[in-house]
């Protein structure tokens, strides 16, 4: 098997998606994404010059859209039901360091 | 500190600007069919969607794309009609999916340009503009004869959504240092935004806020936003850097925020030029970072240092299908293009004789601009309509603007000036009915009274007497009770002719015409 993941790219992953992993589990892993790369090395034997990326399994889908007319919302108390905490109608939540992404 | 002239003699600032517009004229959010609502109760305009439940499923807006095209089509870009939307991660409470819906590599407008008319003051920050003669270019500027024209690459406009609003409690006034807790509002979450990023072709704080002001109005012609600062639905960044002059290599750049004026756009520009200029002089390094403007202490301060690329991770969003955009759906969009403001400048030269000064003023709001339309309609089955076009034009630039400067809260469309008032009044003096003295005391009362310009000059009594035959009983009194002065005049003194036009003025209490008694005096003293 090819290392295509090292133990510090799961650990990175992770991270990113938000999710503990214990040190065994960063092993196990590791190894489970290598096992899965490597199964879709049967592709690679295929020539793909030119052949352009298919980013949908929906063959000729397009132009997908919808007349910009209002539909009913939630209500806000709907909107807060499943919120662990809420306070004058917002959301209440631990405040974050930092900053969001650049809009 | 140096100030941003002498900063610019040794070095050039590269400037390229980010400016993000929510559609607000259009009813529901890109992705759902929620109302778009500024101010409302918050959280009472949220679905699956825009509050990112397990399952949903987004479906574009099509007014919204048909937005950009609009948008791209005023701005000279090439449409691209394959494109797709992409998923940018990112942790942060302000969007609930925890990514963005935005555009990867190809955005539906690439390619565009604006070209940009900098004279007056804006001109002067432009370095060593005298040395070239009108028509004359460097780069991408020609000079014109009062100031220059500059070329300003678009690099594309994508389509986007916002981001929820949050608000810091706990620290002091909604900030984030040394707030405990946040409160999350995702009614702005997937209202419908376009981002507009240009080359990095700007060289003054000027041409950066002239870009915007001329981006503004094209928005607002084509209506597709309402494009307040102070709202937050048109929302300028700033990248700044500098390089010695003669260098063509880009020196590192900082991104500038929290620019909602277009005078904290200009201001905050020119301190950050001159800032770096400073660090640099003094050998310093400019960090890849993110400031922020701090207009009431007249500086930026550092919001993050960029130790890294920030890793979004953008992919294809599965959820949405990809774009081919027809040719009659890019056509359908072309033909709801409206007069653009250069359109209609050149059309106000071109057809009434404006000055581009003028023209280009008239149609610096698009209240103003539809105004002079209406004005000029109303003369326009009148053999000589035209010449109407240059005092309307001074009266809209300068009376009109300034009254509408000093009452801010006030639309053009809800003052007493109506078209036809504007017109009479200008057709009085013309007429000579009233003096321009006059014609301003007029236009402050018709603001006061909301009566016609007419209706006005009969009451004060301030009918200019232009009739010949009654000006010169005046004339001739005045000669006969100053026979000295005549004779002096006679002799060379022409100087007094100041003190006869004085006196016949007072006999008519400021009544006369002005014109038709100089005329007469210089006849009968010749």
């Amino acid at each position: 098997m090819t290392e295509h993941v090292s133990q510090a790219d799961v650990r990175a992953i992770a991270e990113y998606a938000r999710i503990g992993l214990t040190a065994e589990e960063v092993v196990s892993m590791t190894a489970d994404l290598n096992a899965i790369i490597d199964s879709l090395a049967p592709i690679t034997e295929y020539d793909l010059e030119g052949v352009p990326p298919t980013f949908h399994p929906i063959g000729d889908l397009s132009n997908v859209m919808r007349e910009d007319k209002v539909r009913g919302s939630f209500t806000q108390e709907v909107a807060l039901s499943n919120a662990p905490k809420q306070e004058d109608g917002s959301f209440l939540i631990p405040s974050i360091l930092g900053e969001g992404g650049d809009r | 500190m140096k100030s941003l002239e002498e900063v610019l003699e040794t070095w050039e600032a590269v400037i390229g600007l980010e400016i993000h517009s929510e559609l607000t004229t259009l009813n529901t959010k890109m992705f759902c069919g929620c109302k778009l609502e500024f101010g409302a109760a918050p959280n009472t305009h949220t679905c699956p969607v825009c509050l990112g439940l397990p399952g949903a499923l987004p479906v574009p807006n099509k007014a919204a794309i048909e937005s950009i095209v609009l948008a791209g089509l005023a701005t000279n870009c090439d449409i691209e009609k394959h494109s797709m939307f992409y998923r940018k991660n990112y942790m942060y409470p302000d969007m609930a999916k925890n990514f963005q819906t935005t555009q990867g590599p190809i955005a539906f407008c690439m390619r565009g340009h604006l070209d940009l008319d900098v004279d007056g003051p804006a001109a002067k920050e432009r370095y060593r503009l005298d040395s070239l003669e009108p028509g004359e270019s460097s780069g991408n500027i020609v000079r014109t004869e009062d100031g220059y024209r500059a070329h300003v690459g678009i690099t594309r406009i994508h389509m986007e959504e916002d981001a929820g609003k949050m608000v810091h409690i706990g620290g002091g006034e909604g900030r984030i240092a040394g707030a405990k807790e946040s409160l999350v509002d995702y009614n702005r979450a997937g209202t419908p935004l376009i981002e507009l990023v240009t080359e990095p072709d700007l060289r003054t704080p000027e041409e950066a806020r002239l870009f915007m002001q001329k981006l503004r109005q094209i928005y607002l012609a084509i209506g597709i936003s309402d494009c307040s600062m102070e709202e937050g639905s048109l929302r300028c960044d700033g990248n700044v850097s500098l390089r010695r002059r003669g260098s063509a290599q880009f020196g590192t750049k900082t991104e500038l925020k929290n620019m909602n004026s277009f005078k904290n756009l200009h201001d905050g520009l020119a301190y950050e030029i001159c800032r770096q200029a400073q660090v640099l002089e003094e050998g310093g390094v400019i960090y890849q970072e993110t400031r922020h403007w701090d207009p009431s202490a007249k500086r930026t301060i550092v919001m993050r240092v960029k130790e890294t690329a920030d890793d979004y991770r953008l992919f294809p969003e599965p959820d949405l299908a990809p774009y081919d955009l027809s040719d009659e759906f890019i056509e359908r969009v072309r033909a709801k293009l409206p007069e653009l403001p250069d359109q209609k400048a050149a059309r106000y030269s071109a057809s009434f004789g404006l000055s581009a000064y003028d023209a280009r003023h008239l149609v610096d709001h698009r209240a103003t601009a539809d105004f002079f339309d209406e004005c000029m309609a109303l003369v326009a089955a009148e053999k000589d309509g035209s010449k109407f076009a240059k005092p309307l034009a001074n009266l809209i630039i300068n009376d009109v603007t300034s009254y509408l400067n000093a009452h801010p809260e006030v639309a053009l469309t809800d003052t007493p000036l109506t078209a036809s008032r504007a017109v009479g009044l200008v057709r009085l003096q013309s007429d000579g009915a009233i003096s321009s003295k006059q014609s301003k005391q007029v236009f402050a009362a018709i603001m006061e009274e909301d009566k016609d310009p007419d209706i006005i000059v009969e009451e004060k009594g301030m009918k200019q007497v232009s009739d010949a035959g009654a000006i010169e009983a005046v004339v001739d009194e005045v000669l006969a009770a100053n026979p000295e002065k005549v004779a002096q005049f006679r002799d060379g003194k022409t100087g007094l002719m100041g003190f006869f036009v004085g006196q016949c003025m007072k006999a008519m209490r400021g009544q006369g015409n002005p014109k038709v008694i100089n005329d007469l005096l210089s006849q009968k003293l010749s």
